[in-house]
Order: structure tokens, then C-alpha cells, then sequence
């Protein structure tokens, strides 16, 4: 007999079949399955994901098949994550553009999928890195709300930490 | 459209901790959504030192995040003067100081504040004061150096992690310890709450302070996370004991250290004594003194595999490191046996590391040091090692260097060899520090000579009149490119490590699977640090292994 599946239903109302095990990647999931079923799947269970969009979902899916033999720490504290790269394979599935980007991370937040997080915030924080205000409003698209006297007031405010 | 700005905003400060200070500070800038989360992270923990911190290149295909740990504050990025760095050092300061006065919410970002070093001037010493003076609610302020803590006082900040000298009185607030100069403590009132217990790596020191303030009022230290082990080889109760007191189960780092002892027997028995620790992360094996042959560091490097052979299930940070006599001389140096020393480092260890769990930093600190006493194979390494460019000129140098230096031993200057010069190099490096080539960690230096040491006549021949020379040739700028040469022979390591013999037709294809079924082979190391040399290890995404020398 087939082992029953976790069927998750996008936004849009697409419905994506997947293995418990790689559902439960997601700790929502996976908390979900064990509340509403406390003696295992029976049979197939439907989630609904009503901020997830079909596309962002089968790529968040696609992460969390390739990655359902990965053992994840799960406390693992700020300074061993930070000690560690974005691994290849995350780093070419998250080349994806801005918008896709932070989609995924909104998503893996919400499914709380924190592996996939991580990556995320670091390939954000690699796009952030090594360009000036000037540049980083052009590439994120952020409004200076500041006056000249405010900008230059946190430059003093935080000169001691700037390199030189 | 979603962008960068409308993400919600612990998603914001979760992507502003992995970023650099100078990132931080550029962002701030851009808008008011930003302004705050940046803030508070930049503010979060200071360090305070001297030389700028080494920041990696920015166009690595796999950067880590490491440098985002902590803002650090410090001279100049470019080489100067020390007065100069102090100087700046002592402006950033007050900048900081004043900062703290006109925006008070400041003063409730900060976590922790830590003084490394110990070269500041008066000026600077009082600066932190009135920092200090600022920060009355401040939980961490670590001072590395036992000189620059007597200066300062501390006594108005409600710290949660102090660092003794003097008995403290009772605070509440106090989980973790770090003894310094300090004898006895009354700690019965707090010692239960303890997570955090740092004693001097001496061995006498260490016991004492246990015996005194300890084993005499026969306290436990149930919470204790994180513990330092400095075992007495030559008193197996004591260890028994103190193993005793600590909650094994709760342990998340560890280290441990070893003296020497004849009999290795010693070390077995001490290993056995240590219960399963399944919530340990950091491990860090170490020597306090020398193991004098290199028959016995064999050994000893046995002994420890042999105990990383139980089961830590959540481990992800190992450091072994040795210590080396000064300039590598071994009494049985030219006996050592390379490629046996070199096989339990590239092959048994990564086996072990395969049995874990977790992907794991492994750090070397000293690895270099430990091989470069093997005389003879050192000097395969320098004249028939690398054959890049930069390392022909730069070993070439080290070659003459060797020809116009001695070194001093037993009560004269000798002839140098390959290890001595090594040894030194690979001292520096794990200090990172840059080398002028002639003061040495035994403090009697490198002398130089005005002839080539063969044409001096004899090998150490006495009185060969040598003039003083007074500018040599070698200094800190040709040290620059020596890191390089070192990295290039611990990358033929490396690639050992990773079994990558790829497109090297001399290399000995070796398969990585061991079953030959089609489950892929999964590295169990993340990131190798070898004296200094970060290398970061992941695999390419048709699967092959690759590594990257973060400071090539």
C-alpha cells in the first residue's frame, strides 16, 4: 500500500502531493500532522498554505526534497551559524530574483523551515554587502526618508565603527 | 511586489546579523527602517583592539560570516604606527562616549564590550573608564590582559560574567566565572547557578584554586555549560573527583588539557573517566607542556583519536592543538616519521569526523608547527615544493635566508635548518602576526651574517668573525609573501584531506565510496582552519569536493 501523503494547497489553490517526511521539513507541518493525527497518517491530509503562491511553494518543496536526508542542529547558536558558508547547492538554488527571493523567505518564515531561512537571509546579506548608501537604495529600491542634517547626524553618531 | 524594506522586521535583523560593520553602517543610512535594526546590531557587542581585523576577499564563491560577529573597534585599516592606532583608537572612543551621552537609548543596545590586547596608552585607559562609567547596566565587559584590569573599575556595571582577581562580593546576577589572578572566592551562594567556569591553563594554579575553593566546601556545580579540564596526570582522585561534581549531561563546551606524562597509559585512564556527553558542541584537545620526541606525540595523537571515537551527537567544533618545542628541535628529530604523522592527520582523523553527525569546523591551530619539526621532510618542502611563481621567488628567499642566518642554541649560534625556520613561521602565522625575520619566540633571535654560513669553514666552528649587519634584507615586507608559500603546501594537505586528486596525473585516484553502492558520500567537515589558514569545504554541484583558501 502506498504511505499516505500530506497534500499542501497553495494560495492558488494548487495542490502539491508530497512524502510526510519532506513535509515535515517544515516544523509548522510537521506540528500540524503530529496535533491533528497523534496516532500517524492514515490517510492522505490536506494543509493549506494561504500565503504561499504555487510557484514559491514547489520551489520551497524542491528545497526541502533535496534536502531530506540532511540532519539540521536545531539550537544551533548565532556564532556556529555565522561560522559557516552558504552551502553550493543553496547558493545556486536561491539565484533567483529579488522578488522570488524574498518570497521564499517569507515562506520558509512562515513554514518555518529554518535551514531555508538561513540561506536566505545570508544570500540577502551577501547582496547587501560591500555597497554604499547610494547604491543600496538603487538596488532594494528604498526612499532616503532622512534630511541632510539627519544623515550626516548618524554618520557622526556611528563613526567610531566605520573602516578606514 | 514584495521588497528588501517590507519584509517583516525580525526577518530584517535576522539578514543585518550577517553582515559586516561597515555593511551595517552603510544601510543604517539609507531609511528609517533600517536606521533602528541596524543600530542595535552594530551596538551589540564591541571589541576593542589595537590592528584591524582581517577581512576576507569579497569575491569568494563561498564567503562565511564570521567577521559579522562583532563590531570591532580599532586603529587604522592600513598598516601604521602604534601611537598613530592609539591615537585613532583613543578619537573612536570618545566619538563612541559622546554618542552614548546625546542618544541614551544606545547605552541599552550593548551586550558586551571586550578590551583585547594590552599595549593602550593613559589616554585610552581612561576613555574606557568613562565608558565604562557610561554602561552601568552592561552584563559583559571582558578584558583580556590582567594589567589593563587592574587599571579599570568595574564595580559599578551588574555583570553576569566576571573575570576575578580579587574576591568579589556576592552578586546575583553572576553566571559566569573567569579566574585570573585571583586565590579564593566564596562561591557557595552562586555556584549552582554557574554556566560558565574558566581557570588558568596552569596546572598548579588550576588545581589550587579547585582544592580551594571546591573540593574544601564540597560544592557542585550543576549548571556548569561550558568548563575548561586541565587534568592532574599525576593525581587520578582529583580528576575522579571533579569529574563527579559537573553535570555531564548538561556540558555544551569543552576543553581539555593535558600535561606531560611518560607514562601515555595516564591519558587513556583520565579519557575513560569522562561520562557521555550528548549535548557537547565544542571540543578543544590541547598540551600545556611539551611532549619532548616525537615517538611519544604519536602516541598521544593515538590516545586522543581513539577517544573522539565516542559518540559526540552534537558536535560541530573540534580543535586540536599541540605544544612544540621552540624552533621544532626534537631530541629524536631526524627519526620522526613524516608520512606516519601525516596519515594519522589526513586519513584517520577525516574517518573519525565521517562517524559524526554534524558537518563539523575543525581547527589546526598549530598543525603547521607540528610538522615542520620533521627536519628532512621540511626541506623536501622548501626545495622541492611548490613550483608556482610566486612560491620559486618566495621559497627561493627563505633558501637564502637560511644561508646568511644562525640561530642560537645551547649557549652559541648555530647553523640553521628548514625546521627551525618553520617552526618560527608557523608561530607567527597561528598568532597571525607579521615577522620582521629575526626576533624569535625563545627571545634569543635569528643572527644574521655578513657571509654565506657554509663558506664560515666547519660546521659549527666557533669564532668565525662575523661584522655586524645592519641592514638586512630580510623584513617584514618579504614576510608578506610567505603566508602564501605555507597556504600552498597546506593546500596539498588539504586536497589530501578531500581525496581530490584531480587532474593530477601522479595522484593515486582513490574512490570515496566505500561501498560502491550509489548513496553519495557526505563530507563531514565544513571548514578546516590550519594555523591561521581558514579553508572552507563543500561540494561543487556535479559533487565534486572542493575547498577554498579564505586567505589566499
Amino acid at each position: 500500500m502506498m504511505s499516505p501523503k500530506v497534500i499542501i494547497v497553495s494560495s492558488d489553490s494548487e495542490k502539491f502531493p508530497v512524502e510526510q517526511k519532506i513535509a515535515e521539513k517544515s516544523i509548522l507541518i510537521k506540528n500540524m500532522i503530529n496535533d491533528l493525527n497523534p496516532d500517524g497518517l492514515t490517510e492522505d491530509f490536506e494543509i493549506p498554505t494561504p500565503n504561499v503562491r504555487a510557484n514559491v511553494l514547489s520551489k520551497v518543496l524542491e528545497w526541502c526534497e533535496h534536502h531530506k536526508n540532511t540532519v539540521f542542529q536545531d539550537d544551533e547558536d548565532e556564532d556556529a551559524k555565522k561560522s559557516v558558508p552558504v552551502e553550493e547547492w543553496d547558493r545556486n538554488f536561491l539565484k533567483v530574483d529579488q522578488e522570488m527571493l524574498y518570497e521564499i523567505i517569507l515562506a520558509a518564515n512562515y513554514l518555518n523551515i529554518k535551514p531555508l531561512l538561513d540561506s536566505g537571509c545570508k544570500m540577502v546579506a551577501e547582496m547587501i554587502k560591500s555597497k554604499s548608501p547610494e547604491e543600496l537604495r538603487k538596488t532594494f529600491n528604498i526612499v532616503n526618508d532622512f534630511s541632510p542634517e539627519e544623515e550626516a547626524a548618524i554618520r557622526k553618531e556611528n563613526e567610531w565603527a566605520e573602516d578606514r | 511586489m514584495v521588497e528588501l524594506i517590507d519584509l517583516p522586521s525580525h526577518i530584517k535583523s535576522e539578514i543585518i546579523k550577517y553582515l559586516p560593520q561597515q555593511s551595517v553602517f552603510n544601510l543604517a543610512l539609507t531609511n528609517f527602517e533600517f536606521y533602528e535594526p541596524c543600530i542595535r546590531q552594530l551596538y551589540k557587542t564591541i571589541t576593542i583592539q589595537i590592528q584591524a581585523p582581517l577581512r576576507p576577499h569579497t569575491n569568494l564563491r563561498n564567503d562565511d560570516f564570521s567577521d559579522c560577529t562583532s563590531t570591532i573597534l580599532y586603529g587604522f585599516d592600513k598598516m601604521m604606527k602604534k601611537e598613530t592606532n592609539l591615537k585613532m583608537i583613543f578619537a573612536r572612543l570618545i566619538v563612541l562616549i559622546q554618542s552614548l551621552r546625546i542618544n541614551s537609548q544606545l547605552r541599552h543596545f550593548i551586550n558586551e564590550i571586550n578590551v583585547v590586547g594590552e599595549c593602550y596608552n593613559d589616554n585610552v585607559i581612561e576613555a574606557l573608564q568613562d565608558l565604562i562609567n557610561e554602561l552601568k547596566s552592561l552584563k559583559k565587559f571582558n578584558i583580556e590582559s590582567y594589567k589593563i584590569r587592574r587599571l579599570l573599575d568595574l564595580k559599578n556595571l551588574k555583570l553576569e560574567s566576571v573575570v576575578v582577581d580579587n574576591e568579589i562580593e556576592y552578586e546575583k546576577s553572576i553566571k559566569e566565572l573567569i579566574i585570573g589572578e585571583n586565590q579564593f572566592q566564596e562561591m557557595s551562594q552562586f555556584s549552582t547557578q554557574l554556566s560558565s567556569l574558566i581557570l588558568p591553563n596552569d596546572k598548579v594554579l588550576y588545581w589550587d584554586w579547585i582544592k580551594n575553593n571546591i573540593f574544601k566546601n564540597n560544592l557542585k556545580l550543576p549548571s556548569i555549560e561550558k568548563f575548561k579540564f586541565v587534568f592532574a596526570l599525576n593525581n587520578f582522585e582529583n580528576n575522579e573527583r571533579l569529574v563527579s561534581i559537573l553535570n555531564w549531561s548538561k556540558i555544551k563546551q569543552l576543553e581539555l588539557i593535558f600535561d606531560y606524562t611518560s607514562s601515555q597509559d595516564c591519558i587513556i585512564d583520565v579519557l575513560n573517566l569522562i561520562p557521555t556527553t550528548p549535548n557537547l558542541t565544542h571540543l578543544s584537545i590541547s598540551q600545556s607542556e611539551i611532549y619532548s620526541t616525537h615517538a611519544e606525540n604519536e602516541i598521544y595523537d593515538l590516545n586522543i583519536f581513539n577517544f573522539l571515537n565516542n559518540s559526540f551527537p552534537k558536535l560541530i567544533y573540534l580543535s586540536i592543538s599541540h605544544k612544540v618545542p621552540d624552533l621544532g628541535n626534537f631530541v629524536d628529530g631526524v627519526e620522526g616519521n613524516y608520512f606516519r604523522r601525516l596519515n594519522l592527520y589526513i586519513n584517520i582523523l577525516p574517518t573519525i569526523i565521517q562517524s559524526l553527525n554534524n558537518k563539523i569546523t575543525l581547527e589546526l591551530s598549530n598543525l603547521f608547527q607540528t610538522f615542520a619539526c620533521y627536519e628532512q621532510y621540511m626541506n623536501t618542502v622548501l626545495w622541492n615544493g611548490c613550483k608556482c611563481s610566486h612560491c620559486e621567488v618566495y621559497l627561493g628567499k627563505l633558501d637564502t635566508f637560511l644561508m646568511y642566518h644562525k640561530y642560537f642554541n645551547n649557549g652559541r649560534f648555530r647553523d640553521m635548518n628548514v625546521s627551525h625556520l618553520f617552526s618560527e613561521i608557523g608561530y607567527r602565522l597561528s598568532k597571525r602576526e607579521i615577522w620582521n625575520f629575526h626576533k624569535t619566540q625563545n627571545g634569543k633571535g635569528f643572527k644574521c651574517c655578513d657571509t654565506k654560513v657554509i663558506d664560515q669553514g666547519e660546521y659549527d666552528e666557533e669564532d668565525f668573525d662575523n661584522k655586524v649587519v645592519s641592514d638586512c634584507e630580510f623584513n617584514e615586507v618579504v614576510y608578506k609573501g610567505i603566508p602564501t608559500s605555507v597556504s600552498h603546501y597546506l593546500n596539498s594537505l588539504v586536497i589530501q584531506i578531500l581525496k581530490l586528486y584531480r587532474g593530477n596525473a601522479e595522484g593515486n585516484d582513490v574512490e570515496f565510496n566505500d561501498g560502491g553502492d550509489e548513496q553519495e558520500h557526505e563530507l563531514m567537515i565544513r571548514r578546516i582552519i590550519i594555523n591561521g589558514i581558514v579553508y572552507n569545504l563543500d561540494k561543487e554541484l556535479n559533487g565534486t569536493h572542493f575547498y577554498e583558501n579564505v586567505y589566499d
